[in-house]
């Protein structure tokens, strides 16, 4: 996993925290709960992971709120803009 | 030119340094070239530190720390992080003993050997838990009581508290074991300290080594060695334990 910040990192990181490296049908919009039966824990192993590689932390109120790779890709690049 | 400080290899926490057992897991941890970050709420321990090399950087930092203030927590651990590096080993000594019979136990009371035991040590592990998990390394070990399993009466509130504490535990360790981080407990049972006489206030301190196979009370060293162990190499496959140091006084 490169650190470069863009879609196919997000999807890494999502199938990092759901210990499915076999997943291939993501997408921006696909829904982390409903579809891919993503729970807290998963959550946490993605903000985790998400603080590792870029050094930015998602602050704890706005985790619960992110329910697609898209978003947390708009938290991400937004977190990063703030920061440099 | 003046150079910065280097941050030094190892850093560690320790939450309520200044008893007996938190004195002797400082020393020990000391020993071991870690760069420490102690806590106290009354008095810093008097206990003697070696000094560890850490290329400038101070290596023994005391602040004082109210556990059961989140916020406070948070900072503390915060400055430990900006001083020391994300801690390697955070350990959680802070306790206190009341005593009084249920029926007789005001809530304030109940309340405050709670907040402290165990919702102090909720505060430290958000924190640790969180920095660790980043990091993808990190030991706690937790200091519980084996009192916790005899039943002493009048500490209802100091029982239920380590009992708490064993779970938080096991369910911490569950939780980061993913990211490279152990969680344990070190249950001392009768152990020369301040906090022994409190608790052994119901049965004579003869009738405690009576009772235990080694037929003596233990050492605060000794259970600074438990949690030493715990940060190991060698160590790095047990999560989720309660280690009891208690002479075998309650193995059956």
């Amino acid at each position: 996993m490169n650190n470069t910040i863009d879609m196919q990192a997000i999807y890494d990181i999502v199938r990092y925290a759901l210990d499915r490296d076999d997943l291939e049908t993501i997408d921006p919009e696909t829904h982390l709960y409903k579809d891919l039966h993503m729970d807290s824990m998963g959550a946490v192993a993605m903000v985790v992971e998400i603080e590792r590689l870029w050094g930015l932390r998602i602050p704890d109120d706005l985790i619960s709120k992110l329910m697609t790779p898209k978003s947390y890709l708009d938290v991400v690049l937004d977190l990063n803009g703030a920061a440099a | 030119m003046e150079q910065t400080p280097m941050k030094p290899e190892r850093a560690a926490m320790i939450i309520g340094a200044s008893g007996d057992i938190g004195g002797a897991v400082a020393a020990a941890l000391a020993d071991m070239g870690f760069a420490l970050t102690l806590t106290h709420y009354e008095q810093p321990s008097p206990v003697e530190l070696p000094e560890p090399e850490t290329n400038g950087a101070s290596a023994v930092r005391w602040c004082r720390l109210d556990v059961t203030d989140a916020k406070a927590v948070r900072e503390v651990m915060e400055s430990a992080i900006a001083a020391h590096g994300p801690p390697y080993a955070v350990i959680y000594c802070a306790g206190v003993l009341r005593r009084s019979p249920l029926m007789l136990m005001a809530e304030e009371q109940w309340r405050h050997v709670l907040d402290v035991n165990l919702t102090g040590a909720f505060h430290c592990l958000q924190v640790a838990a969180r920095t660790m998990s980043v990091a993808r390394r990190g030991r706690i070990v937790l200091l519980g009581s084996a009192w916790c399993h005899e039943a002493p009466p009048g500490q209802a509130a100091y029982a239920a508290s380590k009992a708490g504490l064993e779970a938080l535990c096991r369910v911490t360790a569950a939780e980061v074991g993913r990211f490279g981080v152990t969680c344990n407990v070190v249950a001392p049972g009768a152990v020369e300290s301040r906090s022994l006489m409190e608790l052994d206030q119901v049965r004579s301190h003869s009738d405690v080594i009576a009772r235990t196979p080694l037929r003596r009370v233990g050492r605060a060293t000794e259970v600074a060695s438990a949690v030493r162990h715990l940060l190991t190499e060698e160590a790095g496959f047990i999560t989720g334990q309660t280690l009891r140091v208690d002479g075998g006084a309650f193995i059956g």
